[in-house]
């Protein structure tokens, strides 16, 4: 177990994730208040096919997806403000199209049908310094816009109208929070894969849900619910020699199922 | 003047909603808007807020285009309905209240020792300080329009815009709903804009009706709308009865 701590690998894994865990958390907060849980699942399906568009240039894939998932979160809100193409809709169509596109391209490039298929399980335990460093930056850019835009985001969220009679720029508030969204779907690709990245965002939220009231204990119980689920998931893939990213995935679900039955208990 | 309409024309599509209306509200008038399900009168107040894009036409608010109006503070709102006012919302009723003094805050939005003063004052005044730590979701229907009522006063508007406030409460706390706006109008001058479906009731509260249906059908005093043969033929009796019925009842007692 000693050693655990001491290998390099192992600490940057639980460092990036850590801290895209965080990002994730955060802005979880807001999509699942606002219905929008399931962008991140459709962005990281978006990102399966950008993944494939990258690896058949022979490329690395990670500048491409960040730039195009971006693009497609875009996409999605444009769909949501200027057609009459619900959110859910919106986000199943981009989602579709993501999950096609890598279908195809797979099937044309045959030498990297291996690689492609390694992004959809993630790999934390490969993450690189630089991957580490830009998680880093990337967590920190989260947290300042939440810490920062606090009072703007909640009253979007809760009362989008009302925010607009306060003379917030709602329409750019959206775009400023999908377009983190995006950038935190791309890199939590290598974390957990784009088969579960969206449950980083999902889970912490709605465990925190269960056991905080108001919004910043909302806030703080989400980031931290995702840093117990990294560090237990990481130690739990360790120990019993299980796959890190669905590791992670479990343990939140494991919190998440202790909170619900906490709130139930706490209700009678 | 707080609100001035020209020539305002609201379509959705190819359904126009409103239709070349004009109209004067002066700094300081009470007034009722009434009229039958999918006449424009949501749609007027959501185009005079800029919520909802105009199609043509010219709106003033507080004495400047709606393009270039920024003083949203002096403006109050409180909207029908609440899409997010359900269950599990994590906010409290402090915070709920606290939205209303965002307007015209430099960037990065703080509240301040001055808006924390005026979210416990306006809790005292309306009589809901007891909730401010409760959480908005867990409030009856009729709680929660006053913790919003608190939130569109928070900073003291000059100009009051109200969508069905009341459809939510029971008969004796929609009295007590009025008698706060009545009192805020007489006392401070605030000018207010309120969409009722009450008819009955309004005319012993608001100084001017203003009847829409698609268009202005009348807007004035309730007792030129009373006298008015022009409505009586507009109405075939019906409508015009109504409104008038308690407002005379009013006027006696």
């Amino acid at each position: 177990m000693a050693e655990f701590w001491h290998l390099g690998f192992m600490q940057r894994a639980l460092i990036a994730g850590a801290l895209i865990a965080v990002a994730c958390s955060l802005l979880g907060v807001f999509l699942v208040l606002r219905r929008l849980s399931l962008i991140g699942e459709g962005l990281a399906h978006f990102a399966f096919g950008t993944i494939g568009l990258g690896l058949l240039l022979n490329i690395y894939p990670f500048p491409l997806t960040l730039v195009l998932v971006v693009i497609a979160s875009w996409g999605i809100l444009y769909l949501m403000d200027k057609t009459n193409v619900y959110a859910d809709a919106a986000i199943g169509l981009v989602s579709a199209l993501g999950v096609a596109l890598g279908v195809i391209l797979a099937s044309k490039g045959r030498g990297f049908n291996v690689d492609l298929f390694s992004y959809l399980f993630g790999d934390i335990l490969a993450v690189t310094p630089g991957e580490a460093w830009i998680a880093g930056g990337l967590s920190l850019a989260v947290t300042a816009t939440v810490a920062l835009f606090y009072h703007d985001l909640l009253a979007v969220t809760f009362d989008e109208e009302f925010a607009r009679t306060q003379g917030l720029s709602v329409r750019r508030l959206n775009q400023f929070l999908v377009t983190l969204t995006a950038l935190t779907i791309a890199l939590g690709i290598r974390v957990v894969g784009t088969l579960l990245v969206a449950s980083l965002m999902i889970f912490p939220a709605v465990t925190a849900l269960q056991l905080a009231r108001g919004f910043k204990a909302v806030l703080l119980a989400a980031a931290g619910t995702a840093l117990v689920s990294v560090a237990a998931g990481i130690l739990l893939s360790y120990v019993l020699d299980l796959p890190a990213g669905a590791s992670i995935v479990l343990a939140n679900f494991v919190l998440f199922l202790g909170a619900a039955s906490w709130r139930l208990i706490a209700r009678r | 003047m707080s609100v001035r309409l020209d020539n305002l024309v609201v379509q959705y599509g190819s359904v126009s909603v409103l239709d070349h209306v004009n109209l004067e509200i002066p700094t300081g008038a009470y007034v009722g808007i009434v009229g039958p399900n999918g006449s424009g009168k949501t749609t007027l107040i959501k185009a005079i807020l800029g919520l909802t894009p105009k199609t043509s036409g010219r709106i003033e608010l507080l004495g400047r285009p709606l393009e270039q109006f920024d003083q949203w503070q002096r403006v109050g709102y409180l909207p029908q309905f609440m899409p997010l006012a359900r269950q599990g919302f994590p906010i409290r009723v402090r915070e709920v209240v606290a939205m209303g003094r965002l307007a015209n805050r430099p960037f990065p939005r703080r509240l301040r020792p001055p808006d924390r003063t005026a979210v416990a004052d306006i809790l005292r005044e309306l009589k809901i300080s007891d909730w401010q730590h409760q959480e908005f979701g867990s409030l009856s229907g009729g709680q929660r329009q006053r913790v919003l009522l608190a939130r569109a006063l928070v900073s003291h508007p000059d100009l009051l815009i109200l969508d069905e406030p009341t459809a939510a409460l029971d008969p004796e706390t929609r009295i007590v709903f009025y008698r706060i706006l009545e009192d805020l109008n007489r006392r401070l001058g605030t000018t207010i804009l309120l969409i009722t479906h009450e008819s009955g009731t309004i005319g012993q509260f608001a100084q001017r009706l203003l009847y829409l249906d698609r268009k202005v059908i009348f807007y004035g005093g309730f007792k030129d709308f009373c006298l008015s043969r022009e409505m009586t033929n507009y109405f075939g009796d019906f409508a015009q009865h109504i409104i008038c019925h308690q407002h005379q009842e009013g006027q006696g007692s």
